[in-house]
């Protein structure tokens, strides 16, 4: 048709171009930490088929063996084992595995959820409005982990649906605020508004035109909470309230490797780098897509 | 080595003078020429316009003049200002003593000038103590009589006001006051009247000139609107894309203008007798995409092979006349008259049995924090099918929220609002889904009004789809149909609204206003935030809506120009209240509340006398 062809003429570049364009010029240290996260993320997918050894498997002739050790079969550890001679690699595969699982889904819960109190706060104003507020304000000043005890104490533990659920809860009146206060900026930015007179519904408004327009504020939001799920993860499983044996998570291996500091470090020492390279792996990409997603430094969609 | 805003010997009676100013704003990988080979010169006492689009550097100008351009500008050629010369390299501490005492600028948002939380007074006296060098106490009686100068009412009472106590009025008249505490020998004004209210406007315009009287300070005058200009300037030097490309004194630039641009700003400016409009096609280039030779060539139909090649020779802004055109115009303005549009002759608020939209003893009333508010009261009006009824009044006159009530995003306290017989049904509840295919908005600023992350053709289209109207091929063709209507290229439908400009937005807005064929659009202050001769071409598009699809029009604006060149009838509003309605040309002629004729007298126009209206273009 003659609108497509004249617009082809016009040279313009798709959002993924300027994605790529943006990341080609991003600083090396934002190119290490993608390139860590998206290792950890094929380990995360992969682990059951990389995993050199079972993760449950024990072997005590091998027991506390160093990392690059040979077992007594014969057989060889990268990572060297733990206590009971189980292969650390195999263990920290599946730890990655495990606990991607609950930050990801936990997080991505989390974010919807959070967005869409935010948007019935901003839809509904009046005592909804002011009832979410006081909600937010008090989650604000509570710290999360106080809840989730209480909740697993009550709960139990061994339950991993409501752990990932838990899990992903915490951050949520974050994204309730900033959904309410940019839909609200929206709504009176007028094109909102200019679309309701033309007698669209509210949930056109919302998600055809409002939800595009505040989600690179909800994805810097969820890059800044990505890391605290996991953080909040490990340290459930730490304190021994979150994952549960046989299964391991990062929290698990680095519990178990407390014991073992001074004569085995690499127990703690494996798991705790993988936190903590991951974490900041994913707070350096979250400040670069801030100043990427920011539409005051970028005019591009 | 003489320092860079050495102290000169000089002619006080030049404050200003610039010769061959190139500006360039200038990064790392590539430098950008803003404003090229200017030259001007403002005598004592002389006060000169400085007209152009937005974008054309006039801002840009001002502020090199004044040397308050951040570091990543440059600036060649020469500026002396009063006794000192501006150059880049003049130390912050040097132009700091320039500032106030030589020179002073006004701006457009005088409120978001002073400091909010200082009262006015006190932000006064600090200024004059430090530019004047006297003491506390002295410094506060000069700054009240600063103010009693500036003419503001109750000068005692307002220097213990806060800026936000103020009118915008007021806050203007502050800033001036400011401007004026270190006797300043040239005020730099940049558009300091634009958004402020006509009757206002012609208050500060008066101010501006008798303070020029008594203290024969040179002043230089931006403003985009030639009315304007015609009303406080002596001498006129115009601007396009970073160039002067016509100067001279106001009386022969507003009668027999010799560039082409200037003509087709002249002719851009609506009048109060009723001149169309026409507009000039096309925009300002970017500084960055200026063409070769001549950069007015795109957009001037005079323009021959020559003009795109080679440069005419720049115009200078210093006293006498000059023109930068390879085919300058010859002879005096005349305008051509054009068609009226048809207009019945009916009383605007008549029992009329037809009337699509009326409201009745209509009052509205908006909740506040200190409880109701009422907007407007007793409004009786209708608007019958093919009328173009203006609603024009002051900000906070209430015209906006008469558009409102039409529209249902407010429902009235008292009275009725009507569409074809049945009450208006109210936003948000399922009737008026049906009724937003009749009546629609096109709101003041078209940047807010588009959605920025979709596409102009799918924004276009939404309407359809909202109402389900048509399958996607005919849609599809329905909104080539309306982008032509528009005046649009088809291309444009797959940009998103920061690719295009103000004038193609709000294009753009009217094209999605008409998709569903209404037969009201009400157009809020739909020119307002444009420049003149973008705002030209929109009033024909309108003109021509209406001609082609008989549209009726609600034109809600502050312009009586502009009402005066769209519209067949005319509802005045003061304070919520309906002063006056009528046909337009009669009330124009011989209005008969003192409240119209107070706000036609306010309005400068670019008219001079009535007998050369009749005169044709040859
Ligand atoms: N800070 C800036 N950065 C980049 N471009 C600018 C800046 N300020 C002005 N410009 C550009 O300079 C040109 C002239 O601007 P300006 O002097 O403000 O025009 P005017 O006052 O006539 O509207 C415009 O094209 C504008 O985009
Ligand atoms: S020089 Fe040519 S293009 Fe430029 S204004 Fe004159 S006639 Fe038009
Ligand atoms: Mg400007």
């Amino acid at each position: 048709m003659a609108y497509s062809d004249a617009s082809s003429a016009f040279e313009r570049r798709t959002s993924t171009q300027v994605a790529i364009a943006h990341f080609a010029e991003s600083p090396v240290i934002v190119k290490l930490a993608v390139l860590w996260l998206v290792m950890i993320l094929f380990i995360a997918v992969t682990a059951r088929w990389i995993m050199p050894y079972d993760y449950q498997e024990t072997a005590l002739l091998s027991r506390l063996l160093p990392p690059g050790a040979t077992g007594t079969s014969g057989d060889f550890h990268l990572l060297g084992t733990d206590h009971l001679g189980r292969d650390l690699l195999s263990r920290l595969f599946s730890s990655i595995q495990l606990t991607m699982l609950v930050a990801v889904f936990g997080t991505l819960f989390g974010a919807v959820v959070g967005s869409c109190i935010g948007f019935v706060a901003a839809r509904f104003r009046g005592w909804v409005d002011d009832v979410i507020m006081v909600l937010v304000d008090f989650q604000a000043s509570m710290p999360f982990v106080i809840i989730a005890l209480s909740v697993i104490a009550v709960m139990g533990t061994g339950n991993m649906l409501l752990f990932i659920l838990l899990v992903g809860f915490q951050g949520w009146e974050r994204y309730a605020r900033i959904s309410r206060g940019m839909t609200l900026s929206a709504v009176n930015h007028g094109y909102a508004a200019a679309i309701r007179l033309l007698g669209a519904g509210t949930m056109r408004v919302y998600l055809r035109h409002i939800l595009p327009n505040i989600l690179a504020a909800l994805v810097v939001q969820v890059s800044i909470n990505f890391p605290e799920t996991v953080i909040l993860e490990t340290s459930m499983s730490f304190l021994g309230v979150g994952i549960q044996p046989p299964n391991t998570s990062l929290g698990n291996l680095l519990s178990y490797g407390r014991d073992y500091l001074l004569n085995a470090w690499w127990i703690a020492g494996v798991p705790g780098c993988t936190i903590f390279f991951t974490t900041l792996s994913m707070s350096i990409v979250g400040d670069w897509l801030r100043d990427v997603l920011d539409p005051t430094t970028n005019s591009g969609t | 080595m003489e320092g860079p805003a050495e102290k000169l010997k000089a002619d006080y009676s030049t404050p200003l003078e610039i010769s061959g100013l190139t500006v360039s704003l200038k990064t790392k990988a590539w430098k950008c020429a803003i404003v090229e080979d200017v030259s001007l010169r403002v005598r004592s006492g002389e006060i000169l316009g400085l007209v152009g689009e937005s974008g054309s550097g006039k801002t840009v100008t001002c502020l090199a003049a004044l040397g308050l351009l951040g570091p990543a500008w440059q600036t060649e050629g020469e500026i002396r200002l009063a006794r000192t010369r501006i150059t880049d390299a003049a130390s912050a501490s040097q132009l700091v003593s320039v500032r106030g005492r030589e020179a002073a600028m006004i701006f457009q948002d005088a409120s978001a000038s002073l400091n909010p939380i200082e009262k006015v007074g006190k932000q006064l006296t600090k200024t004059v103590a430090r530019l004047r060098g006297v003491s506390t106490g002295e410094a506060r009686e000069i700054a009240l009589d600063l103010l009693r100068r500036v003419e503001m009412p109750d000068p005692e009472e307002r220097f213990h006001s806060y800026p936000f106590q103020l009118s915008g009025g007021q806050n203007q008249r502050v800033m001036i006051a400011v401007a004026l505490a270190g006797r300043p020998e040239l005020l730099f004004a940049d558009e300091p009247t634009t958004a402020l209210d006509v009757t206002v406007q012609s208050q500060i315009l008066d101010l501006i000139k008798s303070l020029r009287d008594e203290t024969k300070m040179g002043v230089v005058f931006v403003t985009h609107d030639l009315g304007v200009v015609k009303e406080v300037c002596d001498s006129v030097a115009v601007l396009y894309a970073g160039r002067i490309v016509e100067s001279g004194s106001v009386e022969r630039i507003m009668n027999a203008p010799r560039h082409p641009y200037t003509l087709g700003l002249i002719e851009s400016m609506p009048t109060l007798s009723g001149h169309v409009p026409e507009g000039i096609e096309g925009q300002v280039p970017a500084p960055d995409k200026r063409p070769q030779g001549c950069a007015f060539a795109p957009r001037c139909d005079k323009a021959q092979e020559r003009c795109r090649t080679q440069l005419p020779l720049g115009a200078r802004s210093d006293g006498g006349d000059s023109v930068a055109c390879f085919f300058p115009l010859e002879g005096n303005l005349g305008r051509t008259e054009r068609p009226e549009l048809s207009s019945h002759s009916r009383p605007a608020d008549g029992p009329s049995t037809d009337a699509l939209l009326s409201l009745k003893d209509a009052a509205c009333d908006y909740d506040t924090r200190r409880g109701k508010f009422r907007a407007v009261s007793g409004i009786t009006l209708s608007l019958n099918e093919g009328d173009r009824l203006a609603v024009i009044g002051e900000s906070g006159s209430g015209k906006s929220t008469i558009g409102k009530l039409m529209l249902g995003i407010e429902p009235t306290s008292e009275g009725t609002a009507t569409f074809m017989g049945n009450p208006v049904p109210i936003l948000g509840t399922s009737d008026h889904i049906a009724f937003a295919r009749s009546v629609q908005l096109v709101p003041q600023n078209p940047f807010l009004s588009l959605d920025p992350r979709a596409t102009i053709g799918s924004q276009i289209e939404e309407p359809l789809e909202i109402h389900g109207i048509g399958t996607r091929q005919e849609r599809r063709a329905r909104r080539c149909e309306l982008l032509e209507s528009a005046g649009l290229s088809l291309d444009l439908a797959t940009r998103y609204p920061h690719e295009i400009s103000g004038g193609q937005c709000q294009r753009a807005v009217i094209a999605r206003a008409l998709a569903l064929r209404p037969k009201v659009l009400i157009c809020d202050e739909a020119t307002a935030s444009l420049d003149v001769s973008v705002q030209a071409r929109i009033i024909e598009l309108l003109r021509e809506l209406h001609r082609m699809h008989d549209l009726s029009i609600v034109f809600i604006t502050h312009d009586l120009r502009l009402a005066r060149s769209l519209c067949s009838h005319v509802a005045v509003m003061r304070s919520g209240q309906l002063v006056e309605l009528g046909e337009t040309s009669p009330m124009f002629e011989a209005p008969e509340h003192p409240y119209t004729s107070q706000l036609l007298a306010s309005m400068p126009d670019v008219e001079v006398a009535d007998s050369r209206t009749m005169e044709t273009m040859q």
